[in-house]
Protein backbone atom coordinates (compact mmCIF):
# COMPACT_ATOMS: atom_id res chain seq x y z
CA UNK A 1 0.00 0.00 0.00
CA UNK A 2 1.41 3.38 -0.99
CA UNK A 3 1.80 5.40 2.18
CA UNK A 4 2.21 9.10 2.86
CA UNK A 5 5.88 10.11 2.46
CA UNK A 6 5.86 12.22 5.61
CA UNK A 7 4.42 9.37 7.67
CA UNK A 8 7.15 7.09 6.29
CA UNK A 9 9.75 9.73 7.29
CA UNK A 10 8.20 9.82 10.79
CA UNK A 11 8.38 6.03 11.04
CA UNK A 12 12.00 6.14 9.87
CA UNK A 13 12.79 8.72 12.58
CA UNK A 14 11.34 6.29 15.13
CA UNK A 15 13.32 3.44 13.56
CA UNK A 16 16.56 5.41 13.99
CA UNK A 17 15.85 5.66 17.72
CA UNK A 18 14.98 1.94 17.99
CA UNK A 19 18.18 0.90 16.19
CA UNK A 20 20.24 3.22 18.39
CA UNK A 21 18.53 1.84 21.50
CA UNK A 22 19.26 -1.80 20.54
CA UNK A 23 22.99 -1.03 20.48
CA UNK A 24 23.02 1.31 23.48
CA UNK A 25 21.18 -1.12 25.77
CA UNK A 26 23.24 -4.04 24.50
CA UNK A 27 26.61 -2.49 25.35
CA UNK A 28 25.23 -1.34 28.74
CA UNK A 29 24.13 -4.93 29.46
CA UNK A 30 27.55 -6.29 28.58
CA UNK A 31 29.39 -3.65 30.64
CA UNK A 32 27.14 -4.23 33.67
CA UNK A 33 27.70 -7.96 33.39
CA UNK A 34 31.44 -7.33 33.25
CA UNK A 35 31.14 -5.24 36.43
CA UNK A 36 29.19 -8.07 38.13
CA UNK A 37 25.96 -6.05 38.24
CA UNK A 38 23.92 -8.98 36.98
CA UNK A 39 20.43 -7.68 37.77
CA UNK A 40 21.10 -4.40 35.99
CA UNK A 41 22.70 -6.34 33.11
CA UNK A 42 19.56 -8.50 32.76
CA UNK A 43 17.39 -5.40 32.64
CA UNK A 44 19.47 -3.73 29.91
CA UNK A 45 19.65 -6.99 27.95
CA UNK A 46 15.84 -7.37 28.03
CA UNK A 47 15.47 -3.75 26.93
CA UNK A 48 17.80 -4.35 23.99
CA UNK A 49 15.73 -7.32 22.82
CA UNK A 50 12.54 -5.32 23.32
CA UNK A 51 13.90 -2.51 21.13
CA UNK A 52 14.67 -5.06 18.43
CA UNK A 53 11.02 -6.15 18.47
CA UNK A 54 9.97 -2.51 18.21
CA UNK A 55 12.33 -2.03 15.24
CA UNK A 56 10.77 -5.08 13.61
CA UNK A 57 7.27 -3.64 13.97
CA UNK A 58 8.34 -0.26 12.57
CA UNK A 59 10.17 -1.85 9.62
CA UNK A 60 7.13 -4.03 8.83
CA UNK A 61 4.93 -0.93 8.81
CA UNK A 62 7.31 1.05 6.57
CA UNK A 63 7.44 -1.83 4.09
CA UNK A 64 3.65 -2.14 4.19
CA UNK A 65 3.46 1.54 3.24
CA UNK A 66 5.89 0.90 0.34
CA UNK A 67 8.62 2.94 2.00
CA UNK A 68 12.30 2.12 2.43
CA UNK A 69 13.46 1.51 6.02
CA UNK A 70 16.50 3.63 6.98
CA UNK A 71 18.37 0.73 8.55
CA UNK A 72 21.83 2.30 8.44
CA UNK A 73 21.03 5.59 10.19
CA UNK A 74 21.83 5.81 13.90
CA UNK A 75 21.83 8.51 16.51
CA UNK A 76 24.84 8.86 18.84
CA UNK A 77 25.12 5.77 21.00
CA UNK A 78 25.65 7.01 24.54
CA UNK A 79 27.88 4.63 26.47
CA UNK A 80 28.19 5.79 30.06
CA UNK A 81 31.27 4.57 31.88
CA UNK A 82 29.36 3.98 35.13
CA UNK A 83 25.92 2.51 35.91
CA UNK A 84 24.32 5.78 37.01
CA UNK A 85 25.38 7.49 33.77
CA UNK A 86 24.02 4.54 31.79
CA UNK A 87 20.63 4.94 33.47
CA UNK A 88 20.66 8.68 32.78
CA UNK A 89 21.57 7.99 29.13
CA UNK A 90 18.64 5.55 28.89
CA UNK A 91 16.37 8.33 30.16
CA UNK A 92 17.75 10.73 27.50
CA UNK A 93 17.25 8.20 24.72
CA UNK A 94 13.72 7.22 25.73
CA UNK A 95 12.69 10.87 26.19
CA UNK A 96 13.79 11.54 22.63
CA UNK A 97 11.74 8.53 21.55
CA UNK A 98 8.62 9.86 23.26
CA UNK A 99 9.03 13.30 21.64
CA UNK A 100 9.63 11.79 18.20
CA UNK A 101 6.71 9.35 18.32
CA UNK A 102 4.36 11.97 19.78
CA UNK A 103 5.15 14.20 16.82
CA UNK A 104 4.52 11.21 14.57
CA UNK A 105 1.13 10.58 16.21
CA UNK A 106 0.15 14.20 15.51
CA UNK A 107 1.11 13.77 11.85
CA UNK A 108 -0.82 10.49 11.54
CA UNK A 109 -3.94 12.18 12.89
CA UNK A 110 -3.56 14.91 10.25
CA UNK A 111 -3.03 12.35 7.47
CA UNK A 112 -5.69 9.92 8.68
CA UNK A 113 -3.25 7.01 9.04
CA UNK A 114 -4.76 5.15 12.00
CA UNK A 115 -2.54 2.09 11.65
CA UNK A 116 0.69 4.05 11.95
CA UNK A 117 -0.82 6.18 14.70
CA UNK A 118 -1.72 3.07 16.71
CA UNK A 119 1.82 1.72 16.35
CA UNK A 120 3.42 5.02 17.38
CA UNK A 121 1.08 5.45 20.34
CA UNK A 122 2.12 2.02 21.62
CA UNK A 123 5.79 3.00 21.19
CA UNK A 124 5.16 6.17 23.22
CA UNK A 125 3.74 4.10 26.09
CA UNK A 126 6.65 1.62 25.93
CA UNK A 127 9.16 4.49 26.04
CA UNK A 128 7.31 6.14 28.91
CA UNK A 129 7.54 2.88 30.88
CA UNK A 130 11.30 2.87 30.30
CA UNK A 131 11.51 6.51 31.39
CA UNK A 132 9.57 5.60 34.54
CA UNK A 133 12.03 2.78 35.28
CA UNK A 134 15.02 5.10 34.81
CA UNK A 135 13.51 7.78 37.05
CA UNK A 136 12.77 5.20 39.74
CA UNK A 137 16.38 3.96 39.68
CA UNK A 138 17.79 7.49 39.87
CA UNK A 139 15.43 8.26 42.75
CA UNK A 140 16.51 5.07 44.53
CA UNK A 141 20.16 6.05 44.11
CA UNK A 142 19.43 9.41 45.71
CA UNK A 143 17.50 7.81 48.58
CA UNK A 144 19.75 4.87 49.51
CA UNK A 145 23.12 6.00 48.03
CA UNK A 146 24.83 4.64 44.94
CA UNK A 147 26.79 1.99 46.88
CA UNK A 148 23.67 0.45 48.44
CA UNK A 149 21.84 0.59 45.13
CA UNK A 150 24.68 -1.19 43.32
CA UNK A 151 24.86 -3.83 46.06
CA UNK A 152 21.24 -4.68 45.21
CA UNK A 153 22.12 -5.00 41.51
CA UNK A 154 24.71 -7.74 41.93
CA UNK A 155 22.11 -10.51 41.91
CA UNK A 156 22.83 -13.94 40.48
CA UNK A 157 24.84 -14.46 37.33
CA UNK A 158 22.72 -15.47 34.36
CA UNK A 159 24.81 -16.60 31.42
CA UNK A 160 23.92 -14.70 28.25
CA UNK B 1 28.16 -0.16 7.41
CA UNK B 2 28.62 1.78 10.65
CA UNK B 3 29.41 -0.16 13.78
CA UNK B 4 28.34 0.51 17.34
CA UNK B 5 31.87 1.42 18.36
CA UNK B 6 32.36 3.88 15.53
CA UNK B 7 29.19 5.71 16.54
CA UNK B 8 29.87 6.14 20.25
CA UNK B 9 30.20 9.63 21.70
CA UNK B 10 33.52 11.27 22.34
CA UNK B 11 33.05 11.28 26.11
CA UNK B 12 32.99 7.50 26.33
CA UNK B 13 36.13 5.61 27.19
CA UNK B 14 35.56 3.35 24.16
CA UNK B 15 34.88 6.19 21.76
CA UNK B 16 37.03 7.33 18.87
CA UNK B 17 37.10 11.04 17.95
CA UNK B 18 33.68 12.46 17.14
CA UNK B 19 32.77 12.58 13.47
CA UNK B 20 31.66 15.94 12.19
CA UNK B 21 30.73 14.75 8.69
CA UNK B 22 27.05 14.46 7.88
CA UNK B 23 26.33 11.58 5.59
CA UNK B 24 23.84 11.58 2.78
CA UNK B 25 24.34 7.81 2.51
CA UNK B 26 24.81 6.15 5.89
CA UNK B 27 25.61 2.69 4.49
CA UNK B 28 28.55 3.77 2.32
CA UNK B 29 29.32 6.79 4.55
CA UNK B 30 29.23 9.26 1.66
CA UNK B 31 28.76 12.95 2.51
CA UNK B 32 26.29 15.19 0.70
CA UNK B 33 29.23 17.40 -0.37
CA UNK B 34 30.78 14.49 -2.29
CA UNK B 35 27.60 13.88 -4.26
CA UNK B 36 26.91 17.56 -4.92
CA UNK B 37 30.52 18.05 -6.14
CA UNK B 38 30.10 15.19 -8.60
CA UNK B 39 26.86 16.76 -9.81
CA UNK B 40 28.44 20.22 -10.16
CA UNK B 41 31.41 18.80 -12.10
CA UNK B 42 28.97 17.07 -14.46
CA UNK B 43 30.29 13.62 -13.61
CA UNK B 44 26.85 12.27 -12.74
CA UNK B 45 23.34 12.88 -14.02
CA UNK B 46 21.40 9.93 -12.58
CA UNK B 47 21.09 7.92 -9.36
CA UNK B 48 22.82 4.98 -11.08
CA UNK B 49 25.79 7.17 -12.02
CA UNK B 50 25.98 8.58 -8.49
CA UNK B 51 26.10 4.99 -7.21
CA UNK B 52 28.87 4.09 -9.63
CA UNK B 53 31.01 7.22 -9.14
CA UNK B 54 30.57 7.97 -5.40
CA UNK B 55 29.33 4.69 -3.92
CA UNK B 56 26.36 6.50 -2.35
CA UNK B 57 23.09 4.61 -2.60
CA UNK B 58 24.66 1.18 -2.98
CA UNK B 59 23.44 -0.10 0.40
CA UNK B 60 19.90 -0.02 1.80
CA UNK B 61 18.65 2.44 -0.89
CA UNK B 62 16.92 4.69 1.65
CA UNK B 63 19.01 7.64 0.44
CA UNK B 64 17.93 7.43 -3.22
CA UNK B 65 15.33 10.15 -2.65
CA UNK B 66 18.06 12.39 -1.19
CA UNK B 67 20.37 11.67 -4.14
CA UNK B 68 17.51 12.56 -6.47
CA UNK B 69 17.09 15.89 -4.68
CA UNK B 70 20.81 16.73 -4.99
CA UNK B 71 20.67 15.81 -8.71
CA UNK B 72 17.81 18.30 -9.06
CA UNK B 73 19.95 21.04 -7.47
CA UNK B 74 18.18 20.90 -4.10
CA UNK B 75 19.62 20.20 -0.64
CA UNK B 76 19.48 16.52 0.37
CA UNK B 77 17.17 17.38 3.26
CA UNK B 78 13.62 18.11 2.22
CA UNK B 79 13.05 20.45 5.19
CA UNK B 80 10.13 18.43 6.54
CA UNK B 81 9.16 17.93 10.19
CA UNK B 82 10.86 14.55 10.23
CA UNK B 83 14.19 15.49 8.69
CA UNK B 84 16.92 14.09 10.92
CA UNK B 85 19.24 16.59 12.61
CA UNK B 86 22.65 14.94 12.98
CA UNK B 87 23.80 17.62 15.39
CA UNK B 88 21.37 16.85 18.19
CA UNK B 89 19.80 13.58 17.05
CA UNK B 90 16.29 14.99 16.88
CA UNK B 91 13.72 15.32 14.16
CA UNK B 92 13.21 18.79 12.67
CA UNK B 93 9.94 19.33 14.51
CA UNK B 94 11.56 19.16 17.95
CA UNK B 95 15.12 20.20 17.07
CA UNK B 96 16.22 23.39 18.85
CA UNK B 97 19.93 23.28 18.07
CA UNK B 98 21.99 25.73 16.02
CA UNK B 99 22.31 23.31 13.10
CA UNK B 100 18.57 23.38 12.43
Amino acid sequence: MKGNQEVIAALNAGLTIELTAINQYFICAKMCKDWGLNKLASHFYAESIEEMKHAEEVIDRILYLDGIPEIARYDKILVGDNPKQQIQDSHTLESRGVATYNEGVRLCLERGDSGSRDLMERMVVESENSIDWAETQLDLINRVSLERYLAQQIGESVEK
Amino acid sequence: MQTAVSMTVATCRFAPAAEAEVFLCHCARVAESVVSSAVTLGEVTSVEEVMEVTGAGTGCRACHCRIQRVLSGLPAKCGGRFDWCHQCGCIGAICRCEAA
